[in-house]
């Protein structure tokens, strides 16, 4: 029998909010152990929490980029359990009125085309606290860091729409594009401010039956959830086919094994509204506030470039898809240059380039207006693609204007005829065999000989006039 | 020196300013009264004596320099269930036994920009969990009318320190009547303000929609001036209430012409004692010889509020103390693993009444009886509400009898505990209401033991019931200490005693 697969997405969402959900110390759980706490978050006796505009704001921001529907009454509850984690016993979550419900986003189906993903709702929690084994010494003993206790979390549940490892990458891919153009969130799952737990469960295709499902958690790349998510699909395949039931439970991937595996059952308690966070109520003129916020989103942004700057479909997509190189895109092509030029620079070079120093745009000293002025050199043939990606690295690092990169570096092309002619003569006479080769009609030679000569003048030579000055030599 | 505590806050704080007498004096009297007294009544779990004089002498240094405050330089004691810094708040269990708060109750911030000195911490049922304060793990506390009596509870020991005279004022915390009913019990004003009137920030949570903290005196005045200082919104509690918070003084001194007071019918319960009856009729009476017109009124839900608020109280109150696992602080019993550790601490560090309404409320919270029970009382609650939104528009203050009761035996209810929670049933409307209520001497029993007389109000509306409550006092005069505590002198010794201060000052004299 052939088996499909039904697939959910439980997405937590660290918001980089300033402060944490319920009181005002630094939302920086990275900071030395136990240094951002307070009386509220250690929720010592007698505390009581009072909500973060800013958390719900950025919230509702990611909520309306994900299209859900803010409620216009949501409130939190207590979630009991007993764990160290937990300071005060239960977590604070909403669980039964989630601040929005029925989004969605698309994504590229497998087969080309697009399909829509729908999201059940996102509600707002606090993230509880980290521990830390110590398992060295005698005794071993268990650390707890508060720093991440009660920082701001959305969690965005899907509905069971997703059917393969590939449509649950491409979920979290367009949803992560979505939340960063907010600026709301850095959903970075390599660093946890982004953590994404699977629901799977198989039945035979083609029927709507939903059977019981298995939790996966623990995937710590896109890459692992599509790994685990595939491993899981197989294992209850097999499972089914031995006649074995699959049993309601949660299980870790183990991203050395490449295996999942079964979870000790944590003990779960009542959920209880919560008398002491008020209820938020949403007003008109709130939320038109809000969605004021929201900036363009990428899929309207990639429409608007196409009509506005010519680019390609797939060209308009590229430069859509991260806020940073959109906005960096567009402010480079106002200064005047050919859209699809700078379009290309920044896929083939560019993009490259941060990828290998792992860095935002932002973070480099590169503007829009230097990088515009690096490309206007090299469309006048003041300097030649070379030249210009060695000028565009040290753009990167330092505020110097690219023409006194380009004069200090002598970058500047060369295009004085006798200059060239002295290199041309050098490479003739070190290679008669293959001057004779070219002679006798092998065509080939012009490109290893354009190779030798392009190194001689360090790479300043403008190609195409070094390449008619050899192909005339040689005839 | 004699009978300070007779006089109100605003006459003792004349006495400060003209330097009749110091701050240090007032305290220390308070202090001789607690050694003289404290033995038999046991209000007090822990003095702060060496706090409390350090205070008194900022207050006078204050006094010296002309500034003002409501309370400088006035000696209170605070039930043990208000976080205040560098003081082991206890909430008299032994799960929190040696916890010392880094910070302090919003209250207590209040107090102490108001000048306040802390007398001490006073006894209560743990974790506000109780009707009579036998519930503390550390004392039981007496009822300074009657010694083989209770005090009420939970904030008996707020109760008896005041009716003894062992401080000026005192605060306690109300969830279900333990202001008003020790209050009732001990003879004493006890004030429940409406649910949001005075933060919470600070508070120990028992159960957190029906807590609310209010002051004890003997005299409507100090009640007034007690509530001018710890009301009005606080931006760490966001159910306090962003009003104004009006000068309560303002409403005393009116008449009750054109006031229209509620007497709902089905207050006249089975079980209630006649000398507690006959002494409401006769304080009816009092309200509409002052002018007052009274009102039949119904609140026909009434008779579901104990088990409503039995499910809401305990439900809360299993989440409030889920925090005392033994992690982080207060006791810690260890075991082979985590669960096990929880488990001893738990055991040994809660008492009976605690563990029995963290079950209860445990249980009416687990799958299955949610919908049952807690959904169930959560519309009751709604019911109740909406019979005192009917019955004001009617009336603008309803009166009721406090508890069926005087004040009972010692030992006589801990073993039954639902006897114990129906003595609540006049209280406990109110707090699923949110509405404010006062507890003020009515008058006594033929034993001798205080009966109090319960007035409610709209939301916001202390104004008004202070206003009544005065009224009433002003008239009937009852008295509010038990005549024998008032035989004892503290020896002028004592209140002119050199301090360490002086000794220090002065090595060879
Ligand atoms: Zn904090």
């Amino acid at each position: 029998m052939k088996y499909e697969a039904v697939i959910g997405l439980e997405i937590h969402v660290q918001l980089n909010t300033a402060t944490k959900l319920f009181c005002d110390c630094p939302n920086r759980p990275g900071d030395e152990p136990n240094r951002n706490t307070c009386p509220v978050c250690l929720w010592l006796p007698g505390n009581l929490p009072h909500l973060s505009q800013e958390a719900l704001e950025k919230a509702a921001i990611a909520c309306l980029a994900l299209n859900c529907i803010i409620q216009p009454v949501s409130a939190f509850d207590q979630k009991v359990y007993y764990y160290p984690d937990l300071p005060k016993g239960f977590q604070l979550s909403q669980h039964h009125m989630p601040l929005s419900r029925n989004g969605w986003v698309d994504i590229t189906a497998e087969k080309g085309g697009m399909k829509r993903l729908r999201i059940h709702h996102i509600h707002m929690e606090e993230d509880v606290a980290k521990l830390v084994h110590e398992t060295e010494g005698k005794t071993p003993i268990s650390l707890v860091d508060f720093n991440r206790a009660g920082t701001p979390l959305i969690e965005i549940v899907s509905e069971p729409d997703i059917r393969s490892p590939y449509e649950a990458m491409e979920y979290i891919k367009a949803l992560r594009a979505q939340l960063r153009y907010t600026g709301a969130a850095e959903c970075s799952m390599e660093q946890g401010t982004m953590r994404v737990d699977a629901n799977i469960s198989i039945r035979p295709e083609g029927t709507g039956e939903f059977n019981t499902k298995v939790e996966v958690k623990n995937m710590n790349s896109i890459r692992n959830v599509g790994d685990a998510i595939a491993y899981e699909i197989a294992r209850q395949t097999e499972c089914l086919e031995k006649g074995e039931a699959i049993m309601l439970h949660t299980r870790l991937w183990d991203p050395d094994k490449r295996v999942t595996t079964a979870m000790r059952g944590k003990f779960a308690g009542p959920c209880v509204p919560d008398p002491s966070v008020a209820k938020i109520r949403v007003t008109e003129d709130w939320l038109k506030k809000i969605q004021e916020r929201l900036p363009e989103m990428p899929a309207k942004k990639a429409d608007r470039f196409a009509a506005e700057y010519g680019l390609t479909p797939d060209e308009a997509l590229a430069m859509s898809l991260d806020r940073d190189i959109s906005e960096f895109f567009e402010e480079t092509a106002k200064q005047g240059l050919p859209p699809r030029k700078v379009t290309n620079w920044i896929t083939t070079h560019l993009a490259p380039l941060l990828k290998d120093r792992s860095q935002a745009i932002g973070e480099t000293a590169l503007t829009a207006e230097r990088f515009a002025r690096l490309l206007a050199m090299l469309e006048k043939g003041v300097i030649n693609t070379h030249g210009a990606r060695e000028v565009l690295l040290k753009l990167l690092e330092s505020n110097e204007s690219p023409e006194d990169l380009v004069e200090k570096g002598q970058f500047r092309q060369v295009s004085d005829m006798s200059e060239l002619e002295v290199i041309i003569d050098a490479i003739i006479a070190d290679h008669p065999a293959d001057v004779e080769d070219f002679r006798k009609g092998n065509e080939k030679v012009v490109g290893f000989l354009m190779g030798l000569a392009m190194k001689a003048s360090k790479g300043k030579a403008n190609p195409k006039l070094l390449r008619e000055m050899l192909v005339k030599r040689l005839a | 020196m004699d009978n300070l505590f007779d006089l109100t806050i605003i006459q003792l704080r004349k006495m400060l300013k003209k330097k009749e007498i110091t701050s240090v004096e007032l305290t220390e009297y308070y202090l001789g009264r607690i050694d003289r007294y404290d033995g038999e009544i046991k209000a007090f779990l822990r003095p702060t004596e060496e706090i409390a004089l350090q205070m008194a002498r900022d207050a006078d240094e204050k006094i010296a320099r002309g500034e003002e405050g409501p309370l400088l330089g006035i000696p209170l004691g605070l039930k043990d269930i208000l976080c205040t810094k560098d003081i082991e708040t206890t909430c008299a269990s032994n799960i929190l036994k040696g916890f010392v708060p880094p910070y302090d109750a919003t209250v207590i911030r209040k107090l102490k920009d108001a000048g306040y000195v802390h007398l001490g911490r006073l006894n209560m049922d743990e974790f506000a969990m109780g009707s009579s304060t036998e519930n503390s793990a550390f004392q039981t506390t007496k009822n300074p009318w009657d010694i083989t009596r209770i005090p009420g509870g939970s904030s008996g020991g707020s109760a008896a320190a005041v009716a003894s005279g062992l401080c000026v004022a005192s605060l306690g915390s109300d969830t279900g009547g333990s202001i008003r009913q020790p209050a009732g019990l001990c003879g004493v004003i006890g004030m429940k303000p409406t649910y949001g009137r005075v933060s919470r920030y600070g508070l120990i949570a028992f159960a957190s929609s029906l807590d609310q903290i209010g002051p004890f005196s003997r005299s409507v005045s100090d009640c007034a001036t007690m509530l001018n200082v710890i009301a009005g919104y606080d931006p760490m509690d966001s159910t306090s209430i962003p009003e104004p918070v009006p000068d309560y003084h303002s409403f005393l001194g009116k008449d009750l012409k054109d006031v229209r007071i509620g007497i709902p019918g089905e207050y006249a319960i089975k079980g209630i004692e006649d000398d507690v009856r006959k002494n409401y009729e006769e304080n009816l009476q009092v309200f509409k010889d002052q002018g007052a017109t009274l009102v039949d009124i119904s609140l026909p839900h009434t008779g579901y509020a104990v088990a409503t608020y039995y499910i809401i109280c305990t439900a809360e109150a299993s989440s409030n103390l889920a925090r005392y696992d033994g992690v982080k602080y207060g006791l810690r019993e260890d075991g082979k693993d985590i669960i096990e550790m929880y488990k001893n601490t738990r055991n040994k560090g809660f008492g009976q009444e605690v563990k029995r309404r963290i079950i209860l409320g445990t249980y009416v919270l687990s799958s299955g009886y949610y919908d049952a029970y807690y959904r169930k009382a959560g519309k009751v609650r709604t019911l109740i509400r909406q019979d005192f939104d009917a019955a004001f528009a009617s009336c603008d203050l309803i009166v009721t009898p406090l508890s069926p009761t005087t004040a009972f035996k010692a030992g006589e209810r801990i073993e039954d505990p639902l006897t114990m929670y129906l003595s609540d049933i006049f209280t406990i409307p109110v707090n699923l209401a949110g509405l404010p209520a006062v507890s003020i001497p009515g008058g006594f029993d033929t034993n001798g033991l205080p009966i109090g007389l319960h007035i409610i109000g709209k939301a916001l509306d202390e104004g008004p019931i202070l206003q009544a409550a005065h009224v009433f006092e002003s008239v009937k005069k009852v008295r509010t200490i038990p005549e024998r505590l008032t035989r004892w002198v503290v020896p002028d010794s004592r209140l002119k005693k050199p301090t360490q201060q002086h000794l220090n000052l002065e090595p060879g004299t």
